[in-house]
């Protein structure tokens, strides 16, 4: 039974691992919606630039990371765990700084935290997900001797 | 695998177009039955009909006993193999060849062992996390045949599955699906424009033309007793030559290229024909270099272990095929017979082969 499943995922691309960081960049976008909408003058600074370029970057690479991940690429599976840890430590950086200048309401803090933090939880479970699958899978090709 | 009859199937299409008059069959368990003929003689058309992809107008369809005539193609477990194919691009071998079974929500192990399998029989197993457009024509035949094969329906459709390959890959399949089918002892309809197809694959095949079936049979019947001239004329290659000669009282089949002493039999058989013309068909291999036929060569065609001869009896046409390596030159005279017993002839009004049969 075990060998069936290691067997189909030879074949099969790693749909879990991609779906829950997808989801993951999914939050991140809702994320940066609710945090750039505000007018205040917060905004207008340079490290708002380096936040929205960060985004960007981020998007691009844990795009491309998922489509690896998919595909079993071990090694992105440890970037996208690193990402994951980011996206914690960024609630407290810019949404918690537009916080204390006002610039951002509580309720819309709330949201930001949540978003930042499930897109967390679903980038870190979607790299240990793939981390595991395609150790397994590794495993399994080389006790065939592929 | 099951059996099937067709039952006076006919279609017509808008505008009173009909494309099959009166179709019967039997089909039984495991057996590999060819529909052959040329474009727009309704072959295809049949197919789809047992397919479910066209109507049927009128008749029966039954499959494994049950009538099937009005079910949707879905529930008739038909699996049918396309010529163009009809692989999903964007998708890998595998999963091409699991789709059937993943939208019928099947156990994703069992599928697994199913299409894993297939890909053994099929010599698939190094390409399965390949795309289509990887493949060569050949491998991408096989991977429409192992999604039919995954399914293990009751009945195989093929349509004309080897039209798009060249001709040594179509070679080298047509004997894959032979080993295919003594593999899976399925029960094959399968359609094609290609006589040799026909006659290496088939252990029955219905000939047909212009929506009727001409004659239904093994490939030896329909080669060595052609039932009419449309039959005599369309399987075998080259085909068979015909003259119109005419049967006189002593004898002798006349015509203005030749005079023939028939043999006591053909006499018996033909004595109804006395002083009427009737069409007298031989193969080019049943014509041989020893006889008193003048034969003025025009043409050779050296293929290796014989040769086409094209060329004149007077002024007939006709085509030999002589088994050894000839180097005749352009109107040399030589003199042809043919084998008596390879010898045909058909009523020139009805067109039929006349037999013992239609003597008595």
């Amino acid at each position: 039974m075990e060998n069936i499943k290691l067997d189909k995922m030879c074949y099969k691309r790693d749909k879990l691992a991609y779906l829950l960081v997808l989801g993951g960049l999914a939050l991140n976008v809702f994320y940066f919606f609710t945090l750039y909408k505000s007018n205040s003058t917060f905004f207008f600074k340079y490290n708002v630039g380096i936040s929205i370029l960060y985004n960007l970057l981020f998007m691009l690479f844990v795009f491309l990371s998922a489509e690896e991940i998919k595909n079993y690429h071990r090694n992105f599976s440890i970037v996208l765990f690193v990402i994951g840890i980011a996206q914690v430590a960024r609630i407290f950086i810019l949404p918690l700084n537009g916080l204390h200048q006002e610039a951002i309401t509580n309720k819309n803090f709330i949201f930001i935290a949540i978003y930042l933090a499930l897109s967390a939880v679903l980038l870190i479970s979607g790299a240990i997900i793939s981390f595991i699958h395609s150790t397994k899978l590794k495993n399994y090709k080389a006790s065939k001797g592929e | 695998m099951s059996s099937l009859n067709l039952i006076n199937l006919n279609k017509i299409y808008d505008h009173n177009v009909q494309a099959v008059y009166d179709f019967n069959l039997d089909v039984n368990d495991g057996e590999f039955v060819v529909l052959v003929g040329p474009s727009g003689c309704g072959k295809s058309t049949t197919l789809r009909m047992i397919a479910g992809l066209e109507d049927i107008t009128s008749g029966q369809l039954i499959i494994d006993g049950k009538d099937v005539t009005k079910m949707p193609p879905k529930d008739r477990d038909i699996a049918m193999v396309f010529q163009n194919y009809a692989l999903y691009a964007h998708m890998t071998v595998y999963e091409n060849m699991a789709f059937s079974l993943t939208l019928r929500k099947e156990n994703s192990d069992l599928i697994h062992t199913k299409v894993m399998a297939a890909a053994e029989i099929l010599g698939l197993t190094n390409q399965l996390n390949k795309k289509p457009k990887q493949l060569s024509g050949g491998q991408r035949q096989r991977v429409a045949i192992g999604r039919a094969i995954i399914r293990n329906p009751k009945v195989f459709l093929f349509d004309e599955p080897l039209s798009n390959l060249d001709a040594k890959l179509r070679n080298s399949m047509r004997r894959e699906l032979l080993l295919l089918h003594k593999k899976l002892n399925a029960t094959i309809i399968y359609v094609t424009h290609d006589q040799t197809e026909a006659l290496t694959l088939a252990d029955k095949i219905v000939c047909m033309s212009m929506g009727y079936v001409q004659q239904v049979g093994t490939p030896l019947e329909l080669y060595e007793h052609p039932k009419n001239l449309f039959v005599a004329g369309f399987i075998g290659l080259p085909s068979m030559n015909f003259i119109d000669v005419q049967i006189t009282e002593d004898g002798k089949m006349v015509c203005p290229s030749f005079e023939y002493q028939l043999s006591a039999d053909h006499q018996r058989l033909l004595k109804d024909y006395v002083g009427k013309t009737v069409v007298f068909g031989i193969r080019p291999e049943d014509i041989v270099e020893d006889g008193d036929i003048d034969f003025k060569v025009k043409i050779n065609e050296n293929l290796g272990q014989s040769t086409l001869v094209h060329g004149l009896a007077k002024e007939k046409k006709l085509v030999c095929k002589f088994k050894r390596w000839c180097a005749y030159k352009q109107n040399d005279m030589i003199k042809i017979g043919f084998v008596e017993e390879k010898m045909h002839f058909f009523d020139k009004e009805t067109t039929n082969a006349i037999t013992e049969a239609h003597n008595e």
